[in-house]
């Protein structure tokens, strides 16, 4: 054994991860287990949905970030998230709002904060300036449903147990993490995130600009939970689909779900991912590709107006790396 | 108000009975932890109490998110400060043996001490690769190569067969392995 390698590969790991290594396993029942997963995939997919204003019918909740400030100390605390140039929008209806700065656990840099009910509800929305995300939620305990995942150029995260949940997101453009937590239900938490996302200005993609009649779905496929989203663009149905892989294999998984054999094929890559493609000119195609690093299978497939160039600009148009752009 | 919170509470108010409360909560975690780096029992009990003495003076200003966690941790990076300068310690150990079993995955000259930027980059890439992973995969490697535990241990703590870890352990090292060349990292 290579004694200083030893040393120094021991010494890599960032103490979070160490932390989070020793953190009490959760286990999930089995028998809820798919449902969980199933509903947090539809959940995220609705998020991301949502983030466009797809499903977006009601008022704007978060017309910018008002000052219903009374108590001294909040508003002392609201001066001082202004000048360190935090955004805490609040919902146009909130009542009991208190704004504070607390010591954060990740250096000199606080934590700002607001609370507030709304809807019968008390929330606690957080934001901290960081190069990398963390939880800044303040809840401590052990998890039921954990999930991290990329919409646009945000981190989302999500955390469910029986007693709270909380949704945040890392924007990495601005360095700045934010963290909504209020109650246990984190699809309501998602719906507020997504009316706060829109006042901050952040936009996702998970369909072209254009698309419509967008559906999302989630399902088990040979073993695999996937997550899919349909859409409609001039008058091709296509289907993106993502789903978590333990397989290593080059002969990865297809998960599109459209068998059959096809005029055309070709290996090419997404991004820097190896990529196969199928396709009947001018009829249906689909490509399907792996990203090893994160083991994420993807594919997308279109019901007619098939070439190589259709299949590969729409899949590189959709796809965003679950580690970031690299390079 | 949790366990760990009334014991990081009474680091707060500086009350010596902190120590006692996390001794008994965590203590036998801490020496288990030190145990599989430092294989002399004189070095275990030493590393753990320098553990008790660094959270007394960490806890305030830091408040952990997970006492247990938090203790685990400091106790390991303590004991292989330890293993790092005190050369009758350097002994086969569980760390080690688990260590050899990962080696074979890693680029040829990580750690060697004239590659400074090259070992600054893999530190990087290391902790970006393990952050893309599941929190469960990440849990396993961590466990396994960071902390020296076995997998049964592994298993047993995280109420999965020995099987699923094996599996999950051997193919994180091919995607790290996979990872690094894509990053240009030497293998020889």
């Amino acid at each position: 054994m290579n004694n200083s390698a030893f040393l120094f590969v021991m010494k890599s790991i960032d103490d979070t991860l160490l932390e989070e290594a020793q953190r009490p396993a959760i286990k999930v029942r089995p028998r809820l287990q798919f449902l969980g997963i199933a509903g947090l995939a539809a959940a995220c997919i609705l998020v991301v949905l949502s983030l466009r204003g797809w499903l977006y019918t009601g008022e704007k909740l978060f017309p910018s970030q008002s000052t219903p400030v009374t108590d001294p100390a909040s508003e002392t605390a609201f001066a001082e998230i202004q000048r360190l140039g935090y955004t805490l929008p609040v919902p146009s209806d909130a009542q009991d709002v208190f704004y504070a700065l607390l010591d954060s656990d990740f250096g000199s840099t606080p934590i700002a904060e607001v609370t507030y009910k709304s809807g019968g509800r008390s929330y606690s929305c957080r934001a901290l300036k960081s190069q990398q995300p963390e939880n800044i939620s303040g809840l401590y305990q052990e998890w039921t449903h954990s999930l991290d995942w990329k919409a646009g150029r945000l981190q989302m995260q999500l955390r469910q147990s029986d007693t709270d949940a909380w949704v945040g997101w890392y924007a990495p453009d601005a360095e700045v993490q934010w963290c909504l937590s209020g109650g246990e239900d984190a699809l309501s938490l998602l719906h507020t995130a997504q009316q706060l996302l829109e006042t901050l200005g952040y936009g996702v993609t998970a369909a072209p600009e254009q698309a419509e009649d967008i559906l999302y779905n989630a399902f088990a496929l040979d073993d695999l939970t996937v997550g899919e989203t349909e859409f409609m663009l001039d008058g091709v149905h296509y289907s993106y689909r993502m789903a978590q892989t333990w397989a290593i294999d080059e002969d990865f998984a297809d998960i599109s779900g459209m068998d059959g054999s096809f005029q055309h094929e070709a290996e090419v890559e997404i991004t820097w991912c190896p990529a196969r493609l199928y396709y009947d000119e001018g009829g249906a195609g689909k490509v399907v590709w792996f990203d090893v690093v994160p083991g994420l299978l993807y594919s997308l497939s279109m019901d007619q107006g098939a070439s190589e160039e259709a299949l590969l600009a729409m899949a590189n148009q959709l796809f965003a790396p679950a580690q970031g752009d690299v390079g | 108000m949790s366990k760990d919170e009334k014991i990081i509470e009474l680091f707060f108010a500086r009350a010596e009975e902190a120590i006692a409360h996390a001794q008994e909560a965590y203590g036998a975690l801490c020496q288990s932890v030190v145990r599989r780096i430092l294989p002399d029992q004189r070095d275990v009990e030493e590393c753990v109490n320098d553990m008790y003495l660094r959270i007394w003076n960490a806890i305030p200003p830091e408040r952990p998110s997970s006492l247990c966690a938090y203790m685990a941790r400091v106790a390991r990076n303590l004991a292989l400060d330890r293993y790092s300068y005190n050369s009758a310690s350097q002994r086969n150990s569980a760390l080690t043996a688990a260590f050899e079993e990962l080696e074979p995955w890693l680029p040829a000259h990580v750690g060697d001490p004239d590659s400074t930027a090259e070992n600054l980059y893999f530190r990087h890439v290391l902790n970006d690769f393990l952050r893309a992973q599941s929190s469960e995969a990440r849990r396993f490697f961590l466990r396994r190569y960071w902390y020296g535990e076995t997998c049964r241990e592994i298993a047993e703590s995280s109420q999965v067969s020995e099987a699923k870890v094996r599996t999950s352990l051997f193919r994180m090292r091919e995607r790290l392995r996979s990872a690094l060349e894509k990053e240009g990292f030497d293998y020889e």
